[in-house]
């Protein structure tokens, strides 16, 4: 097998077994929207398949392409006038078991939330990110993450406010 | 309100998407065929200043289409050799001067100034004009830059170009690169376009350094080129690359091997050089700023 065989192969590897991961991430990001959570994530592993000799050599492969998803993610929304679509068109039997309820109340809090904050939310409490980590992700200081993080979560509360009865199972 | 804490919205999170099971078999199909997609752009994009900075960039094998022939016979510039181990003598470096960082009152030498300091070390007949600049400095800690000119009189026209890289003395097997059997090498060069080196040539400088001098022909136009090993560790390589298609023109190339010699063994090319040099450089008009083309030349990579 070539050296170019190999890469290809490595590279296929490495997006099948994080390629459900990427998705979540996306689909946290995206706000529920599935569609445009397939593409982010095709997106960002089309661009650590034409990077793939860099990314490879990264300390951390995942953070790194997590990084790209995020960023693409970031520049989409600026560049998009149409917002997401709403979490009610996604596919059903595509999540799990999960309960339906809760799932469409936390996406569409998200949804409303703006895209930079939502990302913080999502490498802070999704990714398990630290304070730190995340503001190197994004490229933005640790005060600004930290107090982002703080605001978010509590629009995240307001707006979750009247689905009181979804959250109660948690 | 709703009492969501942070661990709460981990738990939450976890739960809502958790469970999601996309199909990954497209997402890595349709990943792989965008980032396809990518490099072909990438390389669409690079193969316009690729070609005609191909001339310059010997030593790498990115660029590929065609290479010499090896078995090709190749004239030995008079006083020369064939360079390669114990042809010639490559420099000792271990007095070569370690990179500290950006001297104080000092700042890298950008692309501009690289383009102007080789229009100053060309002597052109008149009736050639210079009709564009374009280069790179790739963003790594030691210093790897590229310029070139475009250089046209009529229907014919050329680019001559110049790369910087410091450090070089590090790159393994330094020795097998200042020879002329590398110019036969598919490992370590490959010419964009068809064509084959005719006259090539190695010797040491007085003062240690390493010069190889080669002739490359395309066609009926025989290009120049100058690869340097200096005694710091800075690589500079100089030459001539000629577009192709009706841009090749008929006229006779007037840049000389001697030329291209004394352009790389100039002492002006320096990484670090005062802020007022770079400044004077940006009224360099029209400029073109290249993305990736140093980097991809000192990866050498053929992905």
């Amino acid at each position: 097998m070539g050296r170019h065989e190999e890469r290809q192969e490595e590279f296929r590897e490495f997006a099948a077994t994080r390629g459900a991961r990427l998705f979540r991430t996306a689909l946290l990001l995206t706000g529920g929207d599935w569609h445009a959570a397939e593409d982010l994530v095709q997106t960002a592993l089309g661009k650590a398949y034409a990077s793939w000799a860099k990314v490879r050599r990264a300390d951390n492969r995942d953070a790194y392409v997590r990084s790209v998803l995020v960023r693409t993610h970031l520049s989409q929304r600026r560049l998009k006038s149409s917002g997401e679509r709403p979490a009610s068109e996604l596919p059903e039997g595509a999540y799990g078991d999960g309960d339906p309820a809760l799932r469409v109340a936390l996406l569409q809090a998200l949804a409303q939330l703006p895209p930079r904050d939502r990302a913080v939310l999502v490498l802070r409490y999704w990714e398990d990110r630290s304070v730190e980590q995340t503001a190197a992700e994004l490229g933005l200081r640790a005060g600004t993450v930290r107090n982002r993080s703080m605001s978010a979560l509590a629009k995240l509360r307001d707006l979750l406010d009247g689905d009181r009865e979804s959250l109660t199972t948690i | 309100m709703v009492q969501l804490d942070e661990q709460d919205l981990t738990r939450v999170m976890g739960e809502v998407v958790g469970g999601v099971r996309p199909s990954t078999h497209a997402l890595v199909e349709e990943g792989e065929r965008r980032g396809r997609r990518i490099k072909a752009r990438r390389r669409a994009g690079y193969s316009t200043a690729a070609c005609v900075l191909a001339g310059v960039v010997a030593g790498t094998s990115w660029l590929g289409t065609q290479q010499s022939t090896p078995g090709e016979q190749m004239r030995i510039l008079p006083g020369m050799s064939a360079g390669g181990p114990g042809k010639v003598t490559i420099p000792d470096f271990s007095g070569a001067p370690t990179d500290t960082g950006t001297p104080p009152g000092k700042e890298r030498a950008t692309a501009r100034t690289l383009a102007r300091t080789l229009q100053e070390g060309l002597m052109l007949p008149l009736i050639w004009d210079v009709q564009g600049y374009q280069g790179e400095v790739a963003p790594r800690s030691h210093y790897e830059a590229i310029a070139a000119l475009r250089v046209g009189a009529g229907d014919t026209h050329f680019t001559v170009g110049v790369t910087l890289h410091s450090q070089f003395h590090l790159t393994p097997h330094v020795e097998r690169s200042y020879s002329c059997d590398a110019l036969k090498d598919p490992n370590q060069t490959v010419f964009a376009g068809g064509g084959k080196v005719t006259t090539c040539g190695v010797r040491n400088l007085p003062d240690g350094s390493v010069l190889r001098l080669y002739e490359f022909q395309q066609g009926h136009q025989v290009t120049p080129h100058a690869d340097l090993l200096r005694r710091d560790g800075m690589r500079i390589s100089a030459g001539v690359s000629i577009a192709s298609g009706p841009e090749s023109g008929g006229r006779a190339i007037p840049v000389t091997l001697r030329e291209v010699e004394q352009i790389v063994t100039k002492d002006r090319w320096q990484v670090y050089v005062d802020p007022e040099v770079n400044e004077r450089a940006k009224s360099l008009k029209p400029f073109e700023e290249l993305h990736g083309i140093a980097d991809l030349i000192a990866r050498n990579e053929t992905d």
